[in-house]
């Protein structure tokens, strides 16, 4: 999978690593079982310090998303689909209050901003191709 | 484990300028460590001191537990070491295949070997004088002589100044690839770009003082960039929480930007909820705003006096972190 | 990679290659400048005569080529390498610094050790090919009181110091060309010391010791002190710039208050005045980078200037003209390094305070590149300027010829900086310029040198070439600031630099060109004519002739009566041996014994008539002895007709003509006889014999002399005619110097005054034809004598002197013997 870093934009190396190999997991780009690049590898064709290479595999192995298999380096757990998309959702949630909060704080009502994304919701829905298919219902709308 | 580099109070003074005012650092092996500076900050007259062309005023250099400055130890040490310099001064007469043969003779066997395959990797022709060369694979061949003996300690001096990308790039993975198999680094760049994606630990030298030292992550979490606007710029922010410390400050208009030690969410938080603040926002500082911050100007040095993230400052952040 | 220790042959062969190397382009530059210079000697000196044919002679070339390899060989192994800074990375390898040193000595001295050998087999090779004496044998040849084999151990010992000075200045200075600079003061002070000391000593060991082999030692010992004062110096040297730089001591008191004001400078101070254009700029930087040297150069032209300025090269205080070159001893190596410090100035102009990396710089700025030009010559040129006239300023009080010596030292000034300046954009590296530049100046003058004396070009002709070969550095100035330096780029400046040294030869070539010569048709109708039967040029065994001056102190009528038995004795001889070639050719003088005969011919006629008169006629003993020496005339004319000398030809003629006198006589067919008279009359009246000998004579001649002049050299023998000295000045008006030139129009009028002679046999005698083609032809002729040789009034004159050749060719008497022989047929 290819990885896109940018050591500017103020999120941690480690943590850009960690959030894309989530992505990838939840998108089905890495597949359960699949084997990750080992640090080495990965550390030289990204260009970056083998140590946050490390660091990110070790924060992956902590959370469950993969488990080392003896002799071959880390592979995707069969399990951490469901984690990942969890994940996924997070991370789109924090985006999503990123953007409200901002709203709000420059002014916005707050009718304004629900407004705002529902009409996002009704341009976008059904135009925007899909990786997976979507999850489960598990919240209310 | 011992230091791969041990500098302590480190001064050198030429007739008319001091270059360095008093240098204390520590590189852990197996670390990539980038020195960063502006020019004429120091960093050549340090590596030069590290790599036993010059005796210090005063102060010690340890390298690999070794002397560079006494002819006994050095030799011995610069069979160890790797050292890549600015520009290298070649013998331009010589071939590329005919340099690394010279050098060869000099260390160990598999010189010639290890050497070949760095020549086939970066695609520099064998054949060739090394004076028809462009300054890229020139600096690609002073990197392959420097590997080639498979160095505990790898010295790079502003390596990539004045190369394309691609060999900029090059010398990354290659400075990775050294680092990765637990190989010390030690790298003067002002390549900020680079030091972000490459160095554990980073040191910035300005005006011959170390002003910043410190794990890279740590400091780039522990230093934030709060933006505050203000309804009048001549009111006088408060101060911080404690646990902060303002490193430096910029006013432009009604907006003040301020780089801040500490949390720096807590810190935009309180001063949002101070007097005269229409709104203050933070987030994590880059790399290269830390550098202009020590850098520019004597607002930090005057605040100063001890340099922040000094080995007691690591262990503290470290402690805090476990 | 395994740690164990290291094989110290591999490294050690490694970094040996490595510095061998380095002097490769040193050792082929200075090997083939010394070629160069044997070369242009050998060829220059095969018109000299006589020519260097010893191989002795050459061994100043041989002798310098190590040397000055050895003025280079450590300026180049250790400043060389400062400057490129590979020195640097060669510290960051892992070699002690001792080994770079020991390595970098021991290879300076291999080299030098190589050279030394591959000069003297040269050398040898060269003596064994030029067929002479092998001058390295052990046999003590002496020149000028000293021995061969001493000189070649003083100039390897020589060598030896210029190695080791050159390393140990080059390992303490910075700067190559500064080591290179101060060789020559340390060489200098050694050979000082040397000369200090032999004095000295020489007073003390005055008899007991020779004074060179005093000398010699003395320097000897001098030098190897000089070794190791060198190496010492040198090692430290080295060791010091090899290891760890010591930080400067800090600045105290007074000095680091003003090192600390001096660092505050603002930028206001730099603006050094309002208004600058590139060209001042560039002057600036050219004083302000290199002042030290500039001052230098000062100091030196003030010094020069008051040791060597105010003496005359040339005095001209006596009445006429003595030379006088520099009087004064002590001025003279002023002069010799005043000569080398303005080639190397003209050495700075491309390679100095490092333009040569910095091209680029203006390059890219677009500053033209005769601008930079320019300002690089601006200031040497100027230096040039001021000295010359500071120098006609300080020969004061001015005689009229000191502006024309000014001048000539100014412009050989010029042709030296002019030199220095071409050789060092040609040569990449400057320590190899600096060291080559000395050769192609002295290989310049020689040049010079040889064109005005063989090609006799005169002096302002080499304005031209030095102006081309100035011009051709401007010419060259783009490529070279854009480094653009290919095989184009020599091709180019070697034909420049051809078409230079081409020029001085010009007004000789066309000199040459110009001179008439002779006919081709003539020239195989004389070859025809001297081949054939070859003569008999036999020796001629000496007898002494009789002598005719009685010695005595006695009365006249006593000497007249011995001289009479004297006279008495001739005429006998006459008649014996008057047919006889070894009885005129030998013992007395030539024209003696002509004079002689036609005398005593005379006399015997007188006798004849006076007898005739007292009726003893056919009697007489006079009578016999009279008819008897006219019958020898033909034989001997035969004889020597068939000599086939010209100068034996004329006698014959002139033998011809006494006889005709006597034919001519009112009397002379009953004094001679009626049979002789005719078969003379006839043999003289054979007009077609006589041509054919002369034709013969003629070209067997010029023939023999042309073939005697292609075997020797040029200079000699080129108005020889057989016996016969020309000295014509027919084509004087063509007024060119120059040897070459010279002895080919010495040649070509050789050629041309015998073509005229052969087409004065063209016409027939006695016509106004001839007479008008004798004329031309003794006009030319300079030691003509205003003697006639014809018949006036009647009376056939006999030209004795022998400088002319044929001046009796064509004569009015050629028509007489038919005359007389018609007239006597008529009569009966």
């Amino acid at each position: 999978m290819f990885f896109s870093i940018d050591a500017d934009n103020g999120i941690a190396i480690y943590e850009q690593i960690v959030r894309q190999v989530k992505f990838a997991v939840a998108n089905g780009v890495l597949v359960p079982g699949q084997l990750l690049p080992s640090v080495r590898a990965l550390a030289v064709k990204l260009a970056i310090n083998p140590n946050t290479v490390a660091k990110a595999f070790q924060q992956l192995q902590s959370e469950g998303v993969v488990v080392p298999l003896r002799g071959k380096g880390l592979a995707v757990r069969d399990d951490a689909v469901q984690s990942c998309r969890v994940a996924r959702r997070e991370i789109l949630e924090d985006r999503i209050r990123t953007a409200i909060t901002e709203a709000l704080h420059g002014g916005l009502s707050a009718k304004e901003v629900r407004r705002l994304v529902l009409d996002q919701i009704q341009e976008l829905d059904g135009n925007v191709t899909t990786v997976s298919s979507p999850l489960e219902e598990t919240e209310p709308v | 484990m011992s230091d791969a580099i041990s500098i302590q109070g480190v001064e050198m003074h030429y007739k008319g300028c001091d270059a360095l005012r008093g240098i204390d650092l520590r590189i852990e092996p197996g670390t990539v460590f980038a020195l960063l500076g502006e020019n004429g900050a120091g960093k050549t007259t340090l590596i030069r001191i590290l790599t036993g062309f010059q005796r210090p005023s005063t102060g010690q250099v340890r390298v690999l537990d070794l002397d560079p400055t006494r002819s006994d130890q050095s030799l011995a040490l610069r069979r160890r070491i790797g050292y890549v310099s600015d520009a290298p001064a070649l013998y331009d007469w010589m071939t590329v295949g005919e340099i690394g043969w010279f050098a060869a003779s000099f260390y160990a066997d598999g010189f010639k070997e290890s050497y070949k395959e760095f020549i086939d990797r970066y695609e520099l022709p064998a054949g060739r004088k090394i004076k028809h060369l462009s300054k890229g694979q020139r600096a690609k061949v002073a990197l392959s002589l420097a590997l080639a003996h498979d160095p505990e300690l790898l010295i790079l001096d502003e390596p990539t100044s004045g190369l394309d990308p691609i060999v900029r790039r090059e010398f990354l993975e290659s400075m990775i690839a050294v680092a990765a198999t637990g190989r010390t680094v030690f790298l003067s760049s002002h390549q900020i770009s680079e030091i972000e994606r490459v160095a554990d630990t980073i040191a910035i030298l300005h005006k011959g003082r170390v002003q910043l030292v410190g794990p890279l992550a740590d400091l780039k979490e522990s230093i934030a960039m709060v933006t505050v606007s203000l309804q009048d710029p001549l009111i006088a922010i408060a101060d911080p929480p404690p646990t902060n410390k303002i490193l430096a400050e910029i006013t432009e208009g009604r907006q003040k930007q301020l780089i801040v030690q500490g949390d720096g969410q807590a810190a935009a938080a309180a001063w949002r909820d101070s007097a005269g603040v229409i709104d203050a926002q933070s987030r994590s500082a880059t790399l290269e705003e830390l550098f202009v911050a020590c850098t520019r100007g004597d607002s930090l040095y005057k605040r100063q006096t001890e340099p922040i993230g000094s080995n007691q400052g690591r262990t503290a952040m470290e402690a805090n972190r476990s | 990679m395994n740690d164990r220790t290291l094989d110290s042959a591999v490294w050690r062969s490694a970094l040996i290659w490595k510095e061998f190397r380095q002097l490769v382009p040193l050792a082929l530059t200075v090997l083939a400048l010394g070629l160069g210079m044997l070369l242009l000697i050998l060829v220059t000196t095969s018109f000299t005569s006589p020519p260097f044919v010893n191989a002795n002679q050459y061994r100043y070339v041989f002798l310098s080529v190590p040397m000055i390899y050895a003025c280079g060989v450590g300026i180049l192994l250790v400043g060389a390498e400062k400057e490129s800074r590979s020195l640097r990375w060669l510290q960051s390898l892992p070699i002690s610094s001792r080994d770079i040193a020991r390595t970098k000595l021991a290879v300076a001295f291999m080299s030098l050790a190589a050279i030394w050998i591959v000069t003297l087999m040269a050398w040898v090779l060269f003596a064994y090919l030029l067929g002479m004496e092998p001058s390295v044998s052990r046999s003590v040849y002496l020149v000028g009181g000293e021995s061969l084999p001493l000189m070649l151990v003083t100039s390897v010992a020589v060598s030896i110091f210029l190695c080791l000075a050159g390393l140990g200045l080059a390992w303490y200075f910075h700067s190559a060309m500064v080591s290179l600079l101060l060789l020559i003061p340390s060489t200098l002070a050694v050979w000082l010391t040397a000369y200090g000391i032999a004095n000295f000593l020489s007073k003390l060991v005055r008899d007991s010791v020779s004074e060179w082999s005093l000398d010699s030692g003395v320097y000897l010992a001098c030098l190897t002190l000089g070794y190791v004062i060198a190496l010492a110096l040198g090692w430290i040297a080295s060791q010091r710039e090899l290891s760890a730089r010591s930080a400067p001591r800090p600045s105290s008191g007074w000095l680091g208050l003003k090192v600390a004001m001096r660092s505050e400078r603002t930028a206001e101070a730099w603006v050094l005045w309002p208004r600058t254009t590139p060209g001042t700029g560039m002057l600036w930087q050219m004083v302000r980078q290199s002042w030290m040297l500039w001052t230098a150069v000062a100091l030196f032209c003030a010094l020069w200037l008051l040791i060597a300025g105010p003496i005359r090269l040339f005095d001209y205080s006596d009445n006429y003209m003595t030379r006088n070159v520099i009087s004064r001893d002590s001025s003279v190596p002023l002069w010799m390094i005043g000569s080398l410090l303005i080639l190397w100035m003209g050495v700075f102009a491309y390679q100095g305070d490092s333009i040569a990396q910095r091209v680029r710089f203006y390059a890219d700025r677009g500053v033209s590149p005769s601008l930079l030009w320019w300002t690089r010559h601006w200031i040497p040129l100027t230096i040039l300027l001021g000295l010359g006239l500071a120098r006609y300023w300080s020969l004061r009080p001015n005689n009229s010829l000191d502006l024309v010596e000014t001048f000539a030292c100014l412009a050989i000034a010029l042709a030296i900086y002019i030199t220095g300046q071409w050789v060092s954009q040609l040569i990449a590296s400057p320590i190899i310029s600096a060291i080559a530049a000395p050769i192609a100046a002295v290989a310049m003058g020689l040049y010079c040198l040889s064109a005005a004396i063989l090609m006799g070009a005169p002096w302002w002709i080499f304005i031209a070439t030095f102006a081309i070969l100035l011009g051709a550095t401007w010419w060259m100035m783009k490529p070279w600031m854009e480094r653009r330096i290919d095989w184009t780029y020599y091709v180019q400046h070697g034909a420049i630099a051809a078409i230079a040294l081409t020029i001085p030869w010009l007004p000789g070539l066309w000199g040459i060109w110009n001179l008439p010569s002779m006919a081709s048709a003539t020239r195989t109708e004389l070859v025809r004519f001297a081949s054939g039967a070859s003569p008999a040029k036999a020796s001629i065994p000496f007898v002494p002739g009789p002598q005719f001056v009685a010695e005595g102190n006695d009365s006249v009528s006593t000497l007249l009566d011995s001289n009479e038995q004297v006279r008495q004795t001739y005429r006998r001889t006459l008649t014996h041996r008057a047919g006889d070639v070894g009885f005129w050719l030998s013992g007395n003088g030539v024209d003696v014994q002509l004079a002689l005969f036609k005398a005593e011919l005379s006399a015997l006629r007188s006798e004849v008539s006076s007898a005739t008169t007292a009726s003893q006629q056919e009697t007489s003993s006079g009578s016999d002895d009279y008819r008897t020496i006219l019958s020898h005339v033909p034989q001997i004319v035969r004889t020597l007709r068939d000599r086939r000398q010209l100068k034996a030809c004329d006698l014959a003629e002139r033998i011809e003509l006494v006889a005709l006198r006597e034919c001519l006589q009112p009397q002379a067919r009953d004094q001679i006889g009626e049979s002789l008279y005719r078969s003379l009359l006839k043999f003289l009246a054979n007009g077609q014999a006589r041509d054919d000998a002369r034709r013969k004579a003629l070209a067997s001649d010029w023939y023999d002399q042309s073939q005697v002049n292609a075997a020797r050299d040029w200079f000699s023998s080129g108005n020889m005619l057989g016996d016969y000295y020309l000295d014509y000045g027919y084509l004087q008006d063509l007024r060119f110097t120059g040897a070459v030139p010279l002895s080919i129009r010495l040649a070509r009028e050789r050629d041309l005054y015998v073509a005229r002679l052969w087409d004065l046999l063209e016409s027939a005698p006695g016509s106004s034809e001839a007479k008008a083609k004798r004329e031309v032809q003794r006009e030319q002729f300079l030691l003509r004598r205003d003697d006639l040789c014809d018949v006036v009034d009647g009376v056939v004159l006999v030209p004795t002197h022998w400088y002319e050749p044929a001046i009796t060719w064509r004569g009015d008497w050629e028509t007489i013997p038919a005359d007389l022989i018609s007239k006597g047929q008529n009569r009966e």
